[in-house]
């Protein structure tokens, strides 16, 4: 029975990412216990596996909480303890865990002398790879070869959501702040969506797949949006819009979790998105999906092991309709 | 097809004046040669074993460099890596990052096999480059490697070189019947001292109603021609390779007895059955199975022969050092391959 720790203290769709080595490390040893190292705000979601027996919590900002839980950690005798965020915080806690192995997957070059020294081995997750070559290559060092079908949702637990408004065919378009300029990397490309331009794009989806169109959206408020919902919805209720020019065939539901939104993505056709984490979900249920990227090199970095995607750089929404239109 | 060129980075040799003319570096870049690509070496042992100096230990940046200004200047169109151990694991990113339209390959000989010697850092050097190379080719059967991807990992055997391997043992009578060959590495050439590994045990308890040609057991193993001058006095050779047998790794010296004409013993657990059948190489099962096969083909001289002969046919066909290069240049530049060879297609 060997026991991992494994680190991943960054984000909800790095996390699912990562199951690649959670579900090589149990189809290829089954006995094994794997407990993981989260930050407060991936724990809530993380909790839901059922076969990541323990988590910790890595608070930087409190000092008694960091020596309690290296305290609790260090009374289990890891085996291997792997890294997989690349984070300063993670290697330098590291150092103080006792395991017999101890891996790292780096985002850059770190000091040679601390990763000889506290570490057994290190791979970058470096771009000239996809990052999934890259987690390969750390999952063959660990004696494992990846399974054909990697089974990302084994053993979770998924909500139970269920919302009247949507029916059972539906393209799924995911507007959150990726897609409006001034809510997220200011050198970023983004898209020149508003209201005059709108019904173009819900237009191309629609005759891409015949289906109704779900509209969800991320939790930041956009003001762009709120325009959008203005001018072409009717507010059903807190939660709910919808379109005045479509009926219920165009919704946009709002204040879903992530997990709610686990359930919309599984249950959709087709999935329009920015790449992000609700593109790892789609590929985990196979769901054909359109993901907006940076550039396409970038996009391919995060989505060379996904089968059912479709990459498009992120420009002007008329550049983006059309190259839709000719998937 | 665009004529491709390949920058081959491997051991030459060229310091041991002539004693391992026969490596398997060579035999590969003849094969390349052979197939028309234009290849360029380095020699990384060679050249850093030229280059010491204090402030770059084990010339590293010495050969970091050199690679730099061959690539430049060279501009090749795949880089193959023998054991290249002198170039370390950032230095290979940078490599990879400066000319990521160039394709990477490694071809790595040494054992893998979990319960055999020096595992470990055989396994640390394989991954050295492995992130990093688009195909890696090995002597021992993927599907028994946990830690090999199958996507861009590749068997290769122990390439024969017909330029090299030119003696045909079966066709005359032989003064001695069994040579056997063994080293402590074939860099150190001679023999360390009070070493004896499983390979001696198994010797000892072979019949001692043949002769033997017997080198690296008692006294130094032989290298450079002298190797082949020795070789060439058996008519039957024995295949030991360290640790316990996995499927189809074997010792580079197989090449040597089966494509010099010998009729060659190898343990069956090997799985050498996927190339070669009972008329073309001798299997056994264990050292009692052994010794009744020695002396049976000693009793059966034309047997002994006919088999010889086919399996030299059979080897200097299916591991022919041509057929290998073009095989690891066309994976790895993802060119088809077509071919009814079983190693090939597996």
């Amino acid at each position: 029975m060997t026991k991992y720790l494994i680190f991943r203290t960054d984000r909800i769709g790095d996390f699912i990412f990562s199951r690649l080595i959670t579900d090589s490390i149990i189809k290829n040893d089954p006995q094994s216990i794997i407990d993981c190292v989260c930050s407060e705000y991936n724990s809530k979601y993380v909790k839901n596996f059922k076969d990541i027996k323990n988590i910790y919590i890595l608070k930087k900002s409190s000092v008694f909480q960091l020596l309690k839980t290296l305290f609790t950690i260090n009374k289990i005798k890891y085996d291997k303890l792997i890294i997989l965020d690349g984070k300063r915080r993670s290697i330098f806690f590291s150092i103080f865990i006792n395991a017999k192995k101890k891996y790292v997957m780096l985002k850059s070059f770190r000091s040679k002398f601390i990763l000889n020294f506290f570490f057994d081995k290190y791979f970058i997750n470096s771009e000239i790879n996809s990052q999934y070559q890259n987690f390969l290559t750390l999952i063959n060092f660990l004696n494992f070869k990846i399974s054909k079908k990697i089974d990302y949702y084994k053993n979770y637990t998924f909500d139970k959501y269920h919302n009247k408004a949507i029916g059972k065919k539906y393209s799924l378009l995911h507007l959150d702040e990726k897609w409006f300029e001034g809510y997220y990397y200011s050198d970023f490309n983004y898209m020149n969506l508003n209201h005059l331009n709108f019904n173009l794009l819900i237009k191309t989806i629609y005759k891409k797949n015949n289906n109704n169109i779900v509209i969800t959206t991320g939790t930041t408020k956009i003001d762009q949006l709120n325009l959008i919902k203005k001018i072409h919805f009717n507010k059903k209720n807190e939660n709910l819009y919808i379109s005045k020019k479509y009926g219920k065939k165009l919704i946009i539901i709002e204040n879903t979790s992530f997990r709610d939104l686990e359930n919309i993505v599984k249950r959709s056709k087709l999935l329009i998105c920015c790449e992000g984490a609700i593109s790892h979900v789609s590929n985990s249920f196979d769901i054909k999906t359109i993901a907006l990227v940076q550039d396409l090199a970038f996009g391919k970095f995060w989505t060379a092991h996904m089968n059912n995607i479709e990459l498009i750089p992120r420009s002007n929404v008329e550049k983006i309709c059309y190259t839709i239109n000719k998937i | 097809m665009k004529n491709i060129k390949i920058l081959h980075i491997t051991d030459l040799h060229l310091r041991h004046n002539g004693r391992l003319f026969y490596s398997t570096g060579k035999k590969i870049n003849n094969g390349l040669i052979l197939n028309g690509y234009n290849v360029l070496n380095i020699s990384d042992r060679d050249s850093t074993n030229q280059k010491k100096n204090i402030f770059d230990i084990g010339s590293k940046k010495y050969l970091f460099n050199l690679l730099i200004q061959n690539i430049e200047n060279f501009r090749p169109d795949m880089i193959l890596f023998g054991h290249v151990d002198r170039i370390d694991y950032e230095n290979f990113l940078k490599i990879k990052e400066k000319y990521s339209s160039i394709r990477f390959a490694q071809w790595f000989l040494d054992p893998l096999i979990k319960k055999g010697p020096d595992y470990e850092k055989n396994k640390n050097r394989f991954f050295l480059k492995y992130q990093f190379c688009d195909a890696n080719f090995v002597t021992t059967a993927v599907d028994v490697l946990d830690f090999a991807d199958e996507k861009k990992t590749f068997f290769i055997p122990n390439p024969i070189d017909p330029s090299i391997d030119i003696y045909k043992n079966f066709e005359e009578k032989k003064t001695l019947d069994i040579f056997i060959a063994l080293s402590h590495g074939q860099h150190r050439g001679i023999l360390k001292k009070n070493f004896i590994d499983d390979r001696i045990k198994f010797i000892n308890k072979l019949t001692r109603k043949v002769t033997y040609n017997i080198f690296g057991y008692k006294k130094n193993p032989v290298w450079g021609q002298a190797f082949f001058d020795e070789l060439n006095k058996c008519s039957m050779a024995i295949n030991l390779s360290r640790g316990e047998p996995i499927k189809h790794y074997s010792s580079d010296r197989i090449s040597s007895l089966l494509g010099n004409g010998m009729l060659t013993f190898i343990h069956e657990k090997y799985d050498f059955h996927d190339f070669f059948n009972k008329n073309e190489i001798v299997f056994y099962k264990n050292i009692k199975d052994l010794n009744n096969k020695i002396l049976y083909f000693k009793k059966n001289p034309n047997l002994l022969k006919r088999i010889a002969k086919n399996g030299h046919k059979k080897s200097h066909k299916i591991f022919n050092n041509k057929l290998i290069a073009d095989f690891i240049v066309r994976k790895t530049m993802n060119i088809k391959i077509k071919s009814n060879i079983s190693w090939i297609n597996d």
